[in-house]
């Protein structure tokens, strides 16, 4: 198992989630989401969640952070954050949580950011709400923040808008928004997906620097096999709403054992092989209504069999590493 | 003297920014670009957001005018053309977008998109437009019944294989791709990505092709052209260009793609160097 994993006990975990499902009600019927995800952080470790468009990976996240749309319920399932169990706390509770103990980064920072307020303002003000903290002081302390996220001269580039900053200091604000209260938790979702590569790369060097210095646990979810290889300890593998592997880093990129995992790697075009002809997956992920029998990549799976019309278990391919795929049910 | 399909010579495309009668500020967003085009190869454009690759393309489909320099098409300055000859011009060149569904008409179904372009060019009669937009559907990978169907009734993949099979049912020469799979899961880009490659076997097409994205634009290109700031940096054989590049932004953007193998090769040489 992967160092991180190791030697820890289960009371230490920073994010739990078990047996999640979200499903979305309306006039015509129920869609769900997500079914039956679990799913760990440990404390200062990044754990990715790949998955495409559809896969329930940003629902999954938002499930942590209470903030999921009007129309979604969570069915069963818990969360429990440092051995918290968050859904049976009360929405003002909740909202404590938020920015104490869990932070979001979201992928559109200029969409997230107030375009009326100065920067200063927004990034301090988790110190106002939560802390009771003067303006003066959440303004000196913001400051402090946006100097913490690399961002030159911040006393002056705090005093301006949003929209004078460029895309990746957009994104450095938000995340020194998020590690204001300095919480166990951030979540991340694609941060770095509107960025160009050269600013992508900063961004992931100082998400990888917050938790050297901070020990902060990362949930990052992505559809980037390269950043999930490039930062992350350990991997979730979601589609169509559920998790179809998981393993750490190695045993994902060495022994990639769920054929959805297989094609995703080669589907990838990347910089250093050269590829004759890409394996593409054909079809698409299918909608929550339309899933089909049994394993819900049937359809597209290149390597489908009888059994595969029955939904597989989790079957164990490595140290922790499980896939849900019948043709692992012998093992690796 | 030359056989180059699209000849870029010395464009340069400045925009007013804004400023005073007195004081005016101007971008250049493409600077003094020189490049060619031989029939039958993939040119790939790569570059970051402001680098004017996208003005680049749009001037080379004459929908901006340059500043300064030439545009040649075939031989020919695409700006100093006669209309028959834009015409026919336009014939020989198409293009792709990023997201189609902004550039289909959404009241119009498939049928009616496919068959526009050959009715603006007074192609065939109108049961022959219909065959030849079956024939395109099949051709991109759809069932002919998609002709019926309107753009939101279709995914993201298909919507570009039918702005794919828009491009090339007058059977051009030359097809100029924007991002066309920046919006598409990988699942989807590696089928469309296919799709090009198919197309320009099966109907010898030249492309050329934008991208940020450095994995796609090494997947498709035979020569690629990396650009900064509005300058060509860098411009060889795609081989020689990630694996050997001389420039050294070329070099610094190569670095920052996370790429699955190496950032993987690079991590255990790290964790080996840090137990050592």
């Amino acid at each position: 198992m992967d160092p991180v994993r190791r030697h820890r006990s289960e009371a230490a975990l920073t994010l739990a989630i078990e047996d999640l499902v979200v499903e979305f009600h309306s006039g015509r019927g129920v869609a769900r989401v997500v079914d039956h995800v679990s799913l760990t952080v440990w404390p200062g470790e990044i754990v990715g969640l790949i998955g495409e468009s559809g896969s329930g990976k940003t629902l999954t996240a938002l499930s942590v952070l209470g903030l999921l749309p009007g129309n979604a319920r969570i069915v069963t399932g818990t969360i429990r954050l440092s051995g918290q169990s968050l859904l049976d706390l009360s929405e003002a509770r909740r909202r404590e949580t938020r920015g104490e103990r869990v932070a979001f980064i979201p992928q559109d920072a200029l969409r997230a950011l107030n375009p009326v307020l100065r920067v200063d303002m927004q990034v301090g003000e988790p110190f106002e709400i939560h802390r009771h903290t003067p303006w003066e002081e959440a303004k000196r302390k913001a400051v402090e923040l946006l100097a913490a996220v690399h961002i030159r001269d911040p006393a002056a580039r705090a005093r301006e808008y949003p929209h004078q900053y460029s895309g990746g200091m957009q994104q450095r604000a938000m995340i020194a928004m998020g590690l204001a209260l300095d919480p166990q938790l951030l979540i991340a979702d694609e941060p770095t997906t509107a960025l160009d590569v050269t600013v992508q790369a900063q961004v992931l060097k100082l998400l990888r620097e917050i938790r050297e210095t901070h020990g902060t646990s990362i949930l990052f979810i992505t559809h980037d096999l390269g950043i999930v290889a490039e930062l992350t300890d350990w991997v979730y593998v979601m589609y169509a709403g559920a998790i179809v592997e998981q393993g750490s880093v190695e045993q994902i990129f060495q022994h990639p054992s769920h054929p959805y995992t297989k094609a995703l790697l080669r589907a990838t075009p990347t910089i250093h092989t050269v590829h004759s002809e890409l394996v593409s997956i054909p079809g698409h992920i299918p909608l929550p209504n339309e899933l089909p029998e049994g394993c819900r990549f049937v359809d597209r799976c290149p390597v489908r069999f009888e059994r595969c019309s029955e939904e597989p278990p989790d079957f164990e391919v490595g140290a922790g590493h499980t896939a849900r795929c019948w043709r692992c049910e012998a093992g690796p | 003297m030359t056989d180059a399909l699209l000849e870029v010579q010395d464009v340069s495309k400045v925009f007013a920014t804004g400023g005073t009668v007195w004081s005016r500020t101007e971008l250049t967003a493409v600077d003094h670009v020189t490049l060619d085009v031989q029939p039958g190869e993939t040119l790939g454009i790569v570059g970051e957001s402001g680098s004017g690759k996208s003005t680049l393309l749009r001037l080379i489909l004459r929908l901006l005018r340059p500043t300064s320099g030439h545009i040649l098409l075939e031989g020919r300055d695409i700006w100093a053309m006669s209309r028959d000859d834009l015409r026919y011009a336009r014939r020989r060149m198409q293009a792709v977008f990023q997201d189609p569904s902004s550039s289909f008409n959404p009241r119009q179904s498939i049928g009616a998109i496919l068959a526009a372009p050959l009715e603006v060019h007074s192609v065939g009669t109108r049961a022959s437009r219909r065959d030849t937009v079956a024939e395109t559907l099949e051709l991109v990978g759809l069932n002919a019944s998609f002709a019926h169907r309107h753009p939101h009734q279709l995914s993201g993949g298909q919507r570009q294989r039918v702005a794919i099979a828009r491009a090339i049912i007058l059977r051009p020469q030359l097809v100029l791709a924007d991002e066309p799979t920046s919006a598409l899961d990988v699942s989807v880009q590696a089928q469309i990505l296919n799709l090009f490659k198919a197309m320009k076997r099966e109907l010898g097409l030249t492309y050329v092709f934008v991208s940020h994205n450095l994995g796609v634009i090494r997947y498709v290109s035979d020569r690629v052209a990396v650009m900064r700031l509005g300058k060509v940096v860098e411009m060889g054989p795609s081989e020689e260009i990630f694996t050997n590049p001389s420039h050294e932004y070329t070099k610094a953007l190569l670095d920052a793609v996370p790429d699955p193998e190496l950032a993987w090769r690079r991590r255990r040489e790290a964790a080996a160097a840090a137990e050592a």
